[in-house]
């Protein structure tokens, strides 16, 4: 690996101090003159026609400034299939359906507006198990798709399959079979900030949106299509990100309530604000995709795997977001994660009435991670092996092409797992404490560590403008969600271009000022980013040194006439920097230019910002130093209807493991000890990629232990944090071993890789194998709650039927 | 945020003025405000006024009287109440109740006495207006039906409050300022089985204190708590016990369950099963099993409030035993 300066260098975030003392503006916070508020008036159906809207009263109501149905405005088509309007006409499908909006002088007037709406309805029949959605009889959800056509099932358009090799001979090499059906709920994605947005449109019709979102550029596309819609053809969406609460995937699609402000926005001719409350995030907005499992994998006598198959139901609710795409993420372990020579893969959506979903961290990963590691564990105890030890042997490599065709360039999962052993004291602690109640389990992953391919331009771009003073500024196209983008960004600037930290400042999001980036998602931001800056920051240098072939000599001479003022007598060191220069043999670092092999003298050296003040002020050469780079992956597109494609640039691998302690009589799983271990490429900003790991395992303890999105047909019975459970503070005071394994990928900015996701996917299956191993319970369906615990500890203790 | 409705707050500085206020329509008493605020926010409540309880004089903190009995202003705050010394050392089981109560933020802004009178809860009831008013409301609030008792009549909201079965096995009482002068409501008295609303109070009485009386030579007592995480949560299932063992051998003992039912339920027998028992020995370990075996047959959980009644029932013995044996040994 190459030595660095502030690469992997403990440097503080830039947006710290801002967030912590409360400076940073959120969505929440921001404010634009002669602002109105919107609110939307929801369905209290899931599956009606809506016979009449009477708006009359809310209009009456003293400031009200805009009333709007879907009878009264264009009809806006959205989401991933087109299949959803922001504002409903005669039909609702689910709960959360949008209806009406209203926009008032404040948010007081709005919730009084909304009260004053009535809707008639007429009840339709309605489905909400997906199994029961693929019923002939079940109740069509929608009977056209969004060009018009007739549709006969609820099953989605949207087909992913993967079958390589033999299955039939993998079954017949298999001496250990493990099967089972697993469950993975609907889960919030519980970001701090809820959703919001501002819409304003210029008197020329063209709309600035201030959005919560993951997708810039994807969401100004959107956002274009429906101001068409609107009869604005040819205006600009300009979409500015201001600083996020977190987002975790809900701001990978646009949102009703995103197009609703801009109707009620044009309507009105004022700038509308709308924002969700906590309640209304919980019951309204998008939760992860539920999926149920049916897995069969198999190894031979020697623990090595023959074969795997598995079968994916998945819940989409009554409309189609990106989150569709999530099996196309789920082969990644189906195929890839250890090696499995023949492998059958099928994913079914289905259309229901529950609220629609969307995605989340993982990205269908954790979901097939889940069973392919709980059936693992049941292979090693068949076959008498350790589980550990059975998953070692059939350890990912570097240089393996996977079935799905991932090309595996660099991979350190043997080094994660033997971290893990170690930590967890494994030899002395699996199997052994049964007595105490406490078992030790770890799980892997793999996972996309070089962007994901899902769409035809995987890139993301970077522009760099230096100024008189010697200050970097960045424009990304990519968002700052709380993960630390900005902080590795600056390191990797700093380190590309030869400037300290300080210099470099990370400018807001904004369509008008950055460059194309296909979105913050497939934990790609760090590495899309920091590639496409350190080809910007090459073409600066390049630049810099032209100019300094140039002006390096006349500056250095007067500084060096400076020195000779203040230091008569003084006799320079015998070298030419006149050849020097014209050699071009020019070094910077730390945002000072200096010559190779020239004496360290005080006055032989031209800070930075001096070089860029000469370049400018030098008459009509005068010059900028602006440029831009847009680096595309080299991965492919992956055929979909194959399941087939090297989709990522390189791959993220990891172990965690836990050490628990259960209540064997209420269930309570206390957990004394977390290992966490990440194939990382290279560390960029040590605190950030903490941060990320530890808050994916705080997120994935949540998905094990806490978190469902409960629902009765249709309607989410625990929408608020009272009755919805994330882990506190409290939850999570055990030690973590954190440990970074170094690969030094060759497609990754300074070797490194992306590592978003990867803290969450392995940790409920590494929990549940801790779990197992303390009291010997299995449990399928996540989450693993008390309830659940004792309910099986119960069953253990009195088998069913004796 | 959920917005709060448009209300007026009274600042009273006295109880005389708190008293005249909360005697005018639509005026309610706010202390800590922790579980008013959001009530007001699912707009369950429609006051026009909130008395504010912060400035009147006298409200607050931790006494003991000549006769040894604890006296608690009934605007402390829960966690004083959780640190205080002569609480813990004369009645262990509030301390331990008040400390477990929801998380520190909120034992430093709510009250012991907005815990004793805290509302009833249900998973149907605490919720937005626009959620209660989809499902088509219930008893509690605007509504004819049960949600939790399909065709009940009665409102069976919980009583969530982690003091109250400390309280009770305390033998504590209520002082109520009212304009009539001043009298004392012993808690067994005050709370009725209607989930709608469980106190038997006149909203122009004021708790201005909760009195604790000396307890029995050898008095030990404990609260435990069933909840899905370790923090922050309102009790699946509340314990608390009282065990008086002067000598080492239980005199006296008392078991109250919270979050079944609309009030506080006391679990029949245990003095019974416990007393002659000396402590750290077998016959007392058989008899605190009896006591758990009692009060699972005692209490059936409704599915009131988040969790499994069935297991939220199979907990009950569980939690008994715990907390009897967390005070005795």
């Amino acid at each position: 690996m190459r030595d660095t300066t502030w690469i992997g260098r403990d440097l503080p975030r830039p947006d710290a101090a801002d967030k912590v003392a409360g400076r940073a503006a959120y969505i929440h916070d921001l404010s634009r003159p002669g602002m109105l508020w919107g609110k939307v008036k929801f369905s209290e159906h899931a599956s009606a026609r809506i016979v009449h809207i009477d708006t009359s009263r809310a209009r009456r109501l003293p400031g009200v400034r805009a009333v709007i149905t879907g009878d009264d405005t264009p009809e806006i088509r959205i989401g991933f299939l087109r299949d959803n309007v922001a504002l409903k006409r005669g039909r609702v499908r689910q709960q959360r359906d949008e209806i009406a909006a209203v926009a008032a002088i404040d948010p007081d007037v709005a919730a009084e507006a909304i009260e004053l709406i009535r809707v008639e309805y007429e009840p339709l029949p309605a489905v909400f198990d997906p199994e029961q959605a693929l019923h002939p009889d079940a109740p069509l959800v929608h009977d056209r798709d969004a060009s018009g056509r007739p549709v006969t099932s609820n099953l989605l358009p949207v087909s992913v399959r993967h079958v390589s090799g033999d299955l039939a001979a993998g079954e017949r090499a298999a001496r250990y079979v493990a099967e089972g059906e697993f469950s993975t709920p609907l889960i919030q994605q519980s970001c701090l900030g809820t959703a919001g947005c501002i819409a304003e449109f210029d008197l020329r019709g063209n709309l600035t949106l201030w959005a919560k979102t993951q997708i810039p550029f994807l969401a100004q596309r959107d956002f274009v299509k429906a101001l068409e819609a609107m009869g604005l053809e040819g205006r600009n969406a300009r979409v500015i990100v201001p600083a996020l609460g977190g987002a975790f995937g809900t701001g990978l699609d646009t949102h009703c309530y995103e197009y609703i402000a801009m109707l009620l926005a044009h309507r009105t001719g004022r700038p509308v604000k709308m924002l969700y409350t906590r309640e209304e995030e919980f019951a309204f907005l998008s939760p992860r995709q539920s999926a149920r499992t049916r897995i069969v994998q198999g190894c031979d006598a020697e623990g090595r795997l023959t074969f795997r198959r598995i079968d994916v139901l998945q819940d989409n609710g009554a409309y189609t977001s990106w989150g569709a795409t999530y099996p196309t993420v789920m082969l990644i372990p189906a195929t890839s994660l250890y090696k499995v020579a023949n492998v059958w893969f099928d994913a079914r959506i289905v259309y229901t009435n529950n609220t629609y979903a969307q995605a989340m961290r993982g990205y269908g990963n954790p979901e097939v991670t889940w069973p392919i590691e709980r059936t693992l564990d049941d292979l090693a105890r068949q076959a008498g092996i350790d589980p550990l030890e059975l998953r070692l042997r059939n350890v990912n490599e570097p240089g393996e092409t996977t079935p799905m065709g991932l090309e595996v360039t660099t991979c350190g999962l043997r080094e994660c797992f033997d971290f893990a052993r170690e930590k967890l004291d494994w030899a002395k602690k699996r199997g052994q404490q049964r007595g105490a109640r406490r078992g030790v389990g770890v799980a892997a992953l793999v996972h996309v560590g070089g962007s994901g391919r899902i769409y035809r331009s995987d890139g993301g771009g970077v522009i760099l403008k230096l100024d008189d003073f010697g200050n970097v500024n960045v424009s990304y196209g990519g968002v700052e969600m709380g993960q630390g983008l900005h902080a590795a960004l600056t390191s990797a600037v700093a380190e590309a271009l030869g400037v300290t930290p300080e210099r470099v400042h990370v400018n807001p999001t904004d369509t008008a000022t950055c460059p194309w980036d296909v979105g913050t998602h497939a934990s790609r931001g760090a590495f899309i980013a920091c590639n496409a800056a350190i080809r910007a920051a090459a073409k600066a240098r390049t630049k810099l040194f032209a100019l300094a072939a140039e002006l390096f000599a006349p500056e250095v001479a007067r500084n060096l006439e400076a020195h000779q003022r203040r230091n008569p007598g003084y006799e320079p060191p015998n070298f030419d920097v006149g050849a020097a220069c014209a050699a071009g043999r020019f070094q910077l670092a730390s945002g000072v230019v200096t010559l190779e092999g020239a004496p360290a003298e005080p006055w032989l050296r031209l800070e930075l910002a001096r070089l860029l003040r000469a370049g400018h002020f030098r008459g009509v050469a005068g010059q900028m130093i602006v440029e831009e780079a847009f680096y595309e992956p080299p991965s492919t597109l992956p055929d979909w209807s194959e399941g087939v494609g090297n989709m990522s640039a390189c791959y993220a691998y990891g172990v965690q493991g836990f050490e628990v302690e259960v209540d064997d009589e209420t269930g309570e799983v206390t957990i004394l000890h977390a290992v966490s271990a990440h194939d990382v490429g290279r560390v960029l900003h040590p605190q950030a990629l903490r941060g990320q790991v530890q808050g994916g395992l705080a997120q994935g303890i949540g998905y094990a232990l806490y978190e469902e999105v409960r629902t009765h047909e249709g309607r989410v019975l625990n929408p608020s944090f009272t009755d919805y459970k994330i882990p506190t503070a409290h939850e999570l005071a055990f030690p973590v071993d954190v440990h970074f394994v170094e690969t030094d990928d060759p497609a990754g900015p300074f070797g490194a890789k992306g590592v978003g996701e990867p803290g969450l996917v392995p940790t409920a299956p590494a929990l549940a194998s801790a779990i197992e191993d303390a009291v010997g319970v299995r449990i399928a369906d996540l989450p693993m709650t008390q309830e659940k615990i004792v309910r099986a500890l119960r069953e253990q203790r009195a088998p069913r039927g004796s | 945020m959920l917005r709060l409705p448009q209300l007026q707050v009274a600042r009273p500085r006295t109880v005389e003025e708190a008293l005249a206020l909360l005697g005018g329509e639509g005026a309610l008493p706010f202390a800590g405000g922790t579980d008013l605020l959001p009530n007001l926010k699912h707009r369950l409540l429609a006051p026009q006024t909130l008395v504010s309880l912060a400035g009147v004089e006298g409200l607050s903190g931790v006494s003991v009287d000549p006769g040894g009995a604890l006296v608690i202003g009934a605007t402390t705050r829960l966690h004083e109440v959780a640190e205080h010394p002569e609480v813990r050392a004369r009645a262990p089981a509030l301390a331990m109740a008040a400390g477990l109560v929801a998380s520190p933020q909120i034992r430093r802004m709510g009250t012991l006495g907005g815990n004793v009178l805290l509302d009833t809860r249900c998973r149907y009831v605490n919720q937005s207006a626009f959620w209660r008013k989809s499902l088509g409301h219930c008893l509690k609030k605007d509504g004819a039906v049960c949600h939790v008792v399909p065709g009940g009549q009665k409102c069976v909201a919980a009583a969530s409050n982690d003091t109250a079965p400390a309280l009770l096995t305390l033998g504590a009482s209520l002082t109520v300022a009212t304009a009539a002068g001043t009298r004392e409501v012993p808690l067994e008295s005050l709370w009725k089985p209607d989930g709608v609303y469980n106190r038997r109070l006149a909203p122009n009485e004021l708790v201005t204190a909760i009195r604790v009386p000396a307890q029995a030579a050898g008095h030990r007592g404990a609260y435990l708590k069933l909840r899905p995480r370790e923090s922050f949560d309102f009790p699946l299932l509340g314990v608390a016990v009282r065990v008086d063992a002067a000598g080492g051998v239980v005199q006296s003992a008392d078991v109250v369950v919270v979050a079944l039912q609309a009030v506080p339920r006391r679990v029949t027998g245990a003095s019974d099963e416990l007393a002659g028992k000396a402590l750290g020995t077998q016959e007392l370990e058989a008899a605190i099993v009896a006591v758990g075996a009692r009060a699972h047959q005692q209490c059936r959980p409704l599915p009131n409030v988040p969790g499994d009644p069935d297991y939220r029932r199979e907990m009950v013995p569980v939690f008994v035993r715990r907390a009897l044996r967390a005070a005795a040994g």
